[in-house]
């Protein structure tokens, strides 16, 4: 009877036992893997309405009724693998760099701040960000960087700037308190250098209602479609579509394919390839695939394989994803046999160096990236003064990519509006973001064409890019800037602004 | 709806995705036998592995050392091995007598400092990737080619199971593990070498992790260390197919677990598509309803005490 009942005893225990660990292990493993993209609410995806014009294909230059207001030259064929633009970008009162039809000055010169070689001193001048730090570091660490190079230099009239980055994660709680602590504790005088998915959705109300003027590095709709905030990239959306235009000016027939992930707000990522796919009678396809880490795509050859079926042979496959989830579909197009069934082409997270090293050979040449920021091997004063920053004070290693261009830029555009302000004017909050506001026509070697704020209605100031394709390790200019076609209500209304207030020229 | 064609042709991609699951779950089904530890490092250890072997033999090197691919690998094998018998022999037995939660919990440890290093060292925002050299053995089946990495993955599951299985049935060493598994104290008072024991379980996981890291990031060119680590996830649910005690029970879950993700893949409809991360969940739960369907008593020393 006693052993019985402990016979008993023992099952329970054995039962109990192997429940408890199964559910622990699947149930928190599982709320690890997938915290980072259940939480988050749905951005607002701006739809793409109007079929504005259609990129011509083949040897013809983009010659869309829509762009060719603004772009009077631009453009690019794609017969050959060498740049074939027929003519530079078109310049207001700034030097172009003819390799590859970007601004060749800096408003800013050649320097960090003031470049007087004095250490900054005194009360500091508080501005700050919320970022997502596990895909995005890599622009607060330039900014950062940036930052103390100033400080080292005269930093703001005298006094040091400090920075102030959070990591929001993809958690609106923790992105609305990070907004919180530099609104309300710190008491920041500006919020620029946010590199995040949730920033804009969940926090431009706030800034708006607190009177500020935001610039970042955005990914979602509204921080392209707001009044008061600003980025120095274009995003993935509009960054997809310019993938989309090249792939459509080599030859891509019948149908675009867009792969892109499935976090908060992705189906926005392919509004724009769908619009310009369907401005030139072709079929489009927007596949969302599961990436359970965040970063990675869960089954890349089937993905892959999908996406080359779908779209069919001459169609066009183009990849929004960070570089490692980039570089899984590569190596499984490669590894698949499609690399030629398709033309690839892919938004500006894969302008990155290690894509270009670890790219399989067969893509040399084959995948047309927009690039919204310069070349990383091109030499104007800010794209020489990064790599000096970088190498004298980021204390993180981060390569010189996209993300840290843009950041960088931030930096540039903040310290350069504060220094232009009266001493006595840059704790003032009001006189701060009146200031960010007025910033006209920022001339850097960064980008295609000078960037603004001002006070429209949205803000899209970086809508050129050129094309790079990796070849031999490296990234190459293919296609040198043209400008993105407006194909929705936000970009013409852009372009429309820039032509009435003399915006985008120098 | 894929057609049969298509389901046919995930076939062997899915068999093999499964087999390195059931590998995974057959070492930790091993361990966790002699040892009572479900080890949750598995796929964190196997991550470190890979990225110590891309270090050495892609990247720029190690502490100035710069190896061919194969003796990259035996080192990140020899590594993960070297991680989990550290662990194993001497962090392991602090949480010996606690109970089984506890023990497992432990192996958490070792996941987050595994994570933390490889996020640090190596960013996961950069690109990189390994490729096996039997990779570029290739066979078109339909519209899917077949590579040597899936084959090798599939041969290497189905001899590992068979070598363990008969192995812990027919050596002395076997024997020894299963009466440790019984009963730790009693198994010490009859002269058996149970820290050794012990060693043995936590390097056969550790190699197993080295082994599977490498094929695993080869078959899906993912050396995201955060992906790489959540590939315990399906090991843990085949081995719960296995009520942590079957070999060949687990073998059948992780494939079962690897096929029917990878077809779910293949699946046009998002519905199905989009959620073939579920799949492990979807079988370990259904796993433990089944399981639970009728009682059955199990003895075990260490609970009768």
């Amino acid at each position: 009877m006693f052993a019985a009942t402990m016979k008993g005893e023992t099952f329970t225990m054995n039962r109990r036992t192997t429940a408890v660990l199964a559910a622990t292990g699947l149930f928190a493993l599982a709320a690890c893997g997938s915290s980072a993209k259940t939480t988050a609410p749905a951005t607002t995806a701006a739809g793409a309405t109007t079929a504005a014009a259609a990129v011509t294909t083949a040897a013809a230059p983009a010659t869309t009724a829509a762009a060719a207001a603004t772009t009077a030259a631009a453009a690019a064929t794609t017969a050959a693998p060498a740049v074939t633009t027929a003519a530079p970008a078109a310049a207001g009162s700034y030097k172009t760099d003819p390799s590859w039809g970007g601004v060749a000055e800096a408003t800013a010169g050649d320097k960090c701040g003031l470049g007087n070689g004095k250490k900054a001193e005194g009360t500091p001048v508080k501005i700050g960000s919320v970022s997502f730090f596990v895909a995005f570091k890599d622009g607060p660490n330039a900014m950062t960087a940036y930052i103390k190079c100033v400080n080292e230099n005269g930093g703001i009239h005298g006094r040091p700037l400090q920075y102030i980055s959070l990591d929001g994660e993809v958690d609106p709680a923790k992105t609305t308190a990070a907004a919180s602590k530099l609104i309300d504790t710190e008491k920041v005088v500006a919020i620029t250098g946010g590199f995040s998915l949730l920033d804009c959705p969940v926090n431009g109300k706030t800034y708006a209602d607190k009177g500020y003027n935001i610039i970042v590095a955005g990914v979602p709709a509204e921080c392209f479609g707001s009044p008061n905030i600003a980025a120095t990239n274009m995003g993935p959306a509009y960054s997809a579509q310019g993938a989309a235009e090249a792939v459509i000016r080599a030859g891509a027939k019948g149908k675009l394919v867009h792969i892109t992930g499935d976090g908060p707000g992705s189906e926005y990522n392919g509004t724009y390839v769908a619009a310009i796919a369907k401005a030139n009678g072709l079929e489009f396809e927007d596949m969302r695939s599961s990436q359970p880490d965040g970063a990675t795509f869960a089954d890349p050859v089937t993905v892959t394989l999908n996406a080359v079926k779908k779209a069919g042979k001459g169609g066009g496959v183009i990849i929004t994803a960070v570089p490692p989830a980039t570089l899984q579909i590569l190596k499984a197009a490669e590894d698949q046999g499609l690399v030629g069934d398709v033309i690839w082409g892919s938004a500006t997270p894969a302008n990155d160096v290690s894509v270009a090293k670890a790219a399989p050979k067969s893509f040399d040449g084959k995948l047309l990236i927009n690039a919204e920021l310069a070349p990383l091997d091109s030499n104007g004063p800010d794209m020489k003064l990064i790599r000096d920053v970088l190498a004298k004070y980021d204390t993180e290693k981060t390569p010189l990519g996209s993300f840290s261009q843009m950041g960088f830029l931030i930096g540039r555009i903040i310290v350069d509006t504060l220094n232009k302000m009266p001493a006595a004017d840059v704790d003032d909050k009001v006189k701060v973001n009146a200031a960010i506001k007025a910033i006209t026509n920022f001339k850097t070697d960064i980008l295609c064409k000078p960037w603004y704020y001002g006070d429209g209605k949205a803000h899209v100031p970086n809508n050129w890019d050129l094309t790079v394709v990796p070849k031999d390790g490296v990234m190459v200019v293919k296609e040198k800037c043209f400008a993105i076609t407006p194909t929705d209500p936000v970009l013409t209304q852009v372009r429309a602004d820039e032509a009435a207030k003399n915006l985008n020229k120098g | 709806m894929p057609g049969f064609h298509n389901l046919l042709q995930f076939l062997i991609p899915g068999l093999a995705l499964g087999a390195l699951y059931a590998v995974s779950g057959t070492a930790l089904v091993v361990l966790y036998r002699t040892t009572g530890v479900l080890n949750f490092a598995l796929g964190a250890i196997g991550a470190f592995g890979v990225h110590i072997a891309w270090q050495l033999s892609i990247g720029p090197g190690l502490l100035g050392v710069k190896t061919g691919p194969w003796l990259a690998y035996l080192i990140g094998i020899i590594f993960c091995a070297a991680i989990s018998v550290f662990y194993g022999r001497f962090l392991a037995p602090v949480f010996a007598q606690r109970d089984p939660l506890t023990r497992a919990l432990g192996t958490l440890g070792i996941l987050l400092i595994c994570l933390g290093i490889m996020t640090w060292r190596w960013r996961t925002q950069d690109a990189r990737s390994i490729t096996l050299p039997m990779k570029s053995w290739k066979h078109q089946v339909g519209d899917f080619r077949v590579n040597g990495t899936q084959l090798a993955a599939l041969l290497f599951g189905v001899a590992m199971t068979v070598g363990v299985a008969t192995y812990l049935r027919r050596s002395a060493m076997g024997t020894a593990m299963r009466a440790v598994a019984n009963d730790r104290d009693v198994a010490a008072l009859l002269g058996i070498p149970v820290r050794r024991v012990e060693s043995l379980a936590w390097l056969f996981n550790g190699v197993i992790c080295g082994v599977v890291g490498l094929f695993i990031s080869d078959l899906q060119n993912n050396m995201v260390a955060t992906g790489l680590t959540f590939f315990v996830i399906p090991a843990i649910a085949a081995a719960v197919v296995g009520r942590l005690v079957g070999l060949w029970a687990t073998f059948a879950g992780g494939l079962a677990i690897g096929v029917f993700e990878v077809e779910a893949s293949g699946f046009s409809s998002k519905l199905v598509s989009n959620y073939r991360s579920m799949v492990p969940f979807l079988i370990g739960i259904g796993a433990l309803v089944w399981q639970a369907r009728k009682r059955t008593i199990v003895l075990s020393g260490r609970a009768m005490q």
